[in-house]
């Protein structure tokens, strides 16, 4: 069984030591090899299914109200990463993926980039791959072509993610951690030990950890629990656990979850939290140490921002793999070639 | 740098941000095979990348951040490559083929095949220059040194034009040392007094010019004859410059045979006798009376002491500068000499009594009748007259002057409707001249027309040592 060293979160290089080592050996792998260009970026998305708004309409709900005057400020640092599919092949896939973190202390900002990562993974380097990301040895029993085009992504992103998560709550003290998502725990791309693990680090150091997804169906919730509805005026979070618990099977919740609307014609959110402190004094805390855009925290914005993936980024490393040999092509898409010169559109 | 596309004779380039070092005007040649397809730079804009608007967006926004970047497969520099990649757009001048600059071909390098490398300044030279024995260094193109032939200006209709302080009376200079080295006889109508100091150099010495210059000052050492000048001469004077009435100038006629037969020969006094003497109605008395006496006013005309024109010209045998000093005389009286002295070098050109000349006139619309333009370009080329026209309002130069001129030195322009007057030149493209004249700087200029085998060529315009006259007196004495 192979043992990866735990890195000393120092920096970011050394933790992702292990990876860059294999995913360099992985990129030499493919020299002459040719590989279809993407031509569409695939980013990682939550996907829940619709039936909780029916749920929803059967529970009664009770907001509560934040209090932004008490709050005390405190540091913000959000993460967010991205991921994008660089190119594809017959036996695999080029990945790349890249974390952002953003520091917000009192009017100063800051942020670290970690990535791109670019990385080739096939259905035999697959685990290993993995498991250098991760710092731990993962088994993977069968992984399959398909598993191979439309999870790994998911997956790399998830597990960068999360190791960027770990080395925040190691890094910062008596900090309000933003992260993006949930704190649900199950599948590969969120492993339960370790965000149980990222979630107990947290405690002890006086963190407080906010997840914030952009794409739940409680957004969608958001449309029928409006601030009349609930006769109370942003900011204020709606308690949700109770519902995702029960309908969420087949991952782990870690933490409470809520409804999050805090700023008037802002949208609703939810808010996954894993505090030491009471949700609200935290939310509280958030308010008065972050600036929101549309109800969401600026500084996720940034993180965000900062990591995702545009057409440059795409042909920059598209350029790095030319450069270590390998022959890109641009497959011949069905659709355009039956119905160009019908609509006259270009190739997609 | 790679041929991204190619549109009639315009083509495109991509080029890395340190790959390009061009400028406008440098030709740079595709090389495929046995072809090599001839461009010329016009422009180098930033290339149309796509998600470039989003990334800039993305690098703004995150400037106060000042993000710490861990990039270990340096995707970053890579961008910064590719955000500054470069649009290079150019003109096909031709393929040369068999050593040979053809421009009916219809040929393409391939795209990914092809080569692009530089063009050398003497491969210009070679498809630039003409039959010619007598160099003139005009200056420095492409590392290299650029050269005209003085043949290049014979008999052709040469125009130098660009904004004020450009350079244009410089490169005037130089031409017409030049030609006056080689034995080319060059006469210059001067109206800011610039050409009067040829014959000194920077140090105070003689200049190689020296005992080829003379400054003709009217009024001075040029004054001339009533006789010399001519009844016909006499006659444009007062119609076209002092607008006598036709009455008056059919009396004229007449006064000029009565004075002739009675006195043996024409004189203004005479002339002005006539008028005072003879029967004629009184309106048509003070119109000529007037006339005369202002021709008097303006002392040109000494019917006493004359100067020859012919004789004056002839008496330098090898090349000559003659400046007429049109600085320090009115409006009228420029307009007098002028039309003296095109109506007196047409009849001695006609005669054979004089070799044929280059005529330089520095804003000729200030002193030449509009009816001379059509002259200018048709019966005086004819005859031996080979005009140089230097100006600063391209507009003052008829459209059809532009059309025909077979040399065009074009410096800096930044005006739009002044680029697009020149750009009706039929010798040129107009996207060349707007592209590069635009951004030509000081003491650079473009060269078009038969003189480059109409391969247009940026040159920076050589120094020369002469004695610089005429340039701007200022309030405060500091020129930048």
């Amino acid at each position: 069984m192979t043992q990866y060293q735990q890195p000393q979160l120092n920096g970011l290089e050394s933790l992702f030591k292990a990876f860059l080592e294999k995913s360099g050996r992985s990129l030499s792998s493919i020299e002459g090899v040719k590989l279809g260009v993407e031509t569409s970026q695939v980013f990682v998305q939550d996907d829940w299914p619709l039936q909780l708004v029916e749920r929803l309409l059967r529970e009664g709900v009770e907001p509560i109200k934040i209090s932004v005057e008490d709050a005390v400020s405190r540091r913000v640092v959000a993460i967010d990463t991205s991921s994008i599919r660089v190119a594809v092949g017959s036996r695999g896939v080029v990945i790349a993926v890249r974390g952002a973190l953003v520091v917000r202390e009192r009017s100063r900002i800051w942020a670290e980039v970690a990535g791109p990562f670019i990385v080739y993974v096939d259905c035999n380097g697959i685990g290993g791959l993995l498991s250098s990301m991760l710092g731990e040895e993962i088994r993977l029993d069968y992984w399959g072509d398909y598993q191979l085009y439309n999870s790994v992504q998911k997956v790399l992103a998830g597990i960068l993610e999360k190791r960027l998560q770990e080395y925040a709550v190691k890094r910062f003290k008596d900090t309000i951690l933003l992260f993006d998502g949930s704190l649900s725990a199950g599948p590969l791309d969120n492993p339960t030990w370790l965000v149980s693990r990222i979630i107990d680090g947290a405690r002890p150091r006086g963190n407080d950890i906010l997840a914030f997804s952009k794409t739940s169906v409680l957004r969608l919730w958001g449309e029928f629990l409006t601030s009349l509805k609930l006769d109370v005026e942003p900011p204020y979070i709606v308690e949700m656990t109770w519902a995702i618990r029960e309908l969420e099977m087949r991952v782990k919740v870690l933490g409470e979850t809520y409804l999050a609307r805090l700023s008037a014609g802002g949208e609703g959110f939810r808010v996954d939290a894993a505090t030491r402190r009471g949700v609200g004094e935290v939310l509280g805390s958030l308010l008065k140490s972050d600036s929101l855009i549309y109800g969401y925290p600026e500084t996720l914005i940034l993180a965000h921002d900062l990591c995702t993936f545009n057409k440059m980024d795409l042909i920059a490393m598209q350029s790095i793999l030319r450069r270590r040999g390998v022959k890109l092509f641009k497959p011949t898409s069905i659709r355009w070639l039956l119905f160009r010169p019908i609509d006259g559109g270009e190739q997609a | 740098m790679k041929i991204l596309s190619k549109n009639g004779d315009r083509i495109e380039f991509l080029a890395a941000p340190g790959e390009d070092g061009l400028r406008r005007g440098d030709y740079v040649m595709v090389l495929d095979g046995g072809r090599r397809l001839l461009v010329q730079i016009l422009d180098v804009n930033y290339a149309e990348l796509p998600g470039i608007l989003e990334d800039t967006l993305r690098e703004l926004a995150s400037e106060p951040l000042a993000p710490k970047i861990f990039d270990p497969y340096d995707v970053g520099s890579i961008l910064t490559e590719l955000k500054d990649s470069r649009l290079i757009v150019g003109k096909v001048r031709g393929v040369i083929e068999d050593g040979s600059l053809r421009n009916d071909l219809l040929w393409l390098p391939s795209r990914l095949e092809s080569r692009i490398e530089r063009a050398s300044p003497e491969l210009i030279m070679e498809f630039s220059s003409s039959a010619g024995r007598r160099p003139i260094i005009i200056g420095e193109s492409m590392d290299g040194i650029i050269s005209i032939n003085a043949e290049d200006l014979d008999g052709r209709l040469t125009i130098i034009t660009g904004k004020k302080e450009t350079g244009k009376s410089h490169l005037a200079k130089i031409l017409i040392t030049s030609l006056a080295e080689y034995g080319a006889k060059v006469i210059v109508l001067d109206i800011n007094g610039e050409y009067i100091g040829l014959s000194m150099r920077v140090d105070g010495a003689l200049s190689d010019v020296a005992d080829k210059h003379i400054v003709l000052a009217p009024g001075e050492n040029f004054r001339v004859s009533v006789e010399d000048a001519g009844l016909t001469t006499l006659l444009d004077i007062l119609r076209y410059i002092l607008n006598t009435p036709a009455t008056s100038l059919r009396e004229f006629i007449r006064l000029w045979g009565l004075v002739k037969r009675i006195n043996g020969r024409v004189t203004l006094r005479g002339l002005i006798d006539a008028v005072g003497r003879a029967q004629l109605h009184e309106s048509v008395r003070d119109a000529l009376m007037n006339r005369l006496l202002s021709l008097e006013a303006t002392r040109f005309f000494d019917d006493e002491d004359p100067m020859k024109l012919d004789s004056t010209i002839n008496s330098v045998k090898e090349g000559g500068i003659f400046v007429i000093d049109l600085s320090k005389i009115s409006s009228h009286g420029r307009r007098i000499v002028v039309e003296y002295l095109l109506s007196k070098l047409s009849t001695l050109l006609r005669d054979g009594l004089m070799d044929p000349l280059f005529l330089l006139a520095e804003e000729a619309h200030l002193y030449l009748r509009e009816t001379y333009w059509d002259d200018l370009i048709t019966r005086m080329r004819h005859i031996g007259i080979f005009p140089i026209l230097v100006t600063n309002q391209p507009d003052t130069i008829p459209e059809t002057i532009y059309r025909q001129a077979d040399n065009i030195f074009l410096f800096n322009f930044t005006n739009e409707s002044d680029l697009n007057y020149i750009s009706k030149t039929a010798r040129i493209d107009s996207d060349t001249v707007k592209l590069i004249a635009k951004a030509l700087p000081p003491r650079h200029c473009l060269m078009i027309g038969k003189m480059v085998n109409d391969l247009p060529i940026v040159v920076k315009v050589r120094e020369m040592p002469l004695k610089m006259l005429g340039e701007t007196k200022l309030v405060f004495g500091l020129k930048s």
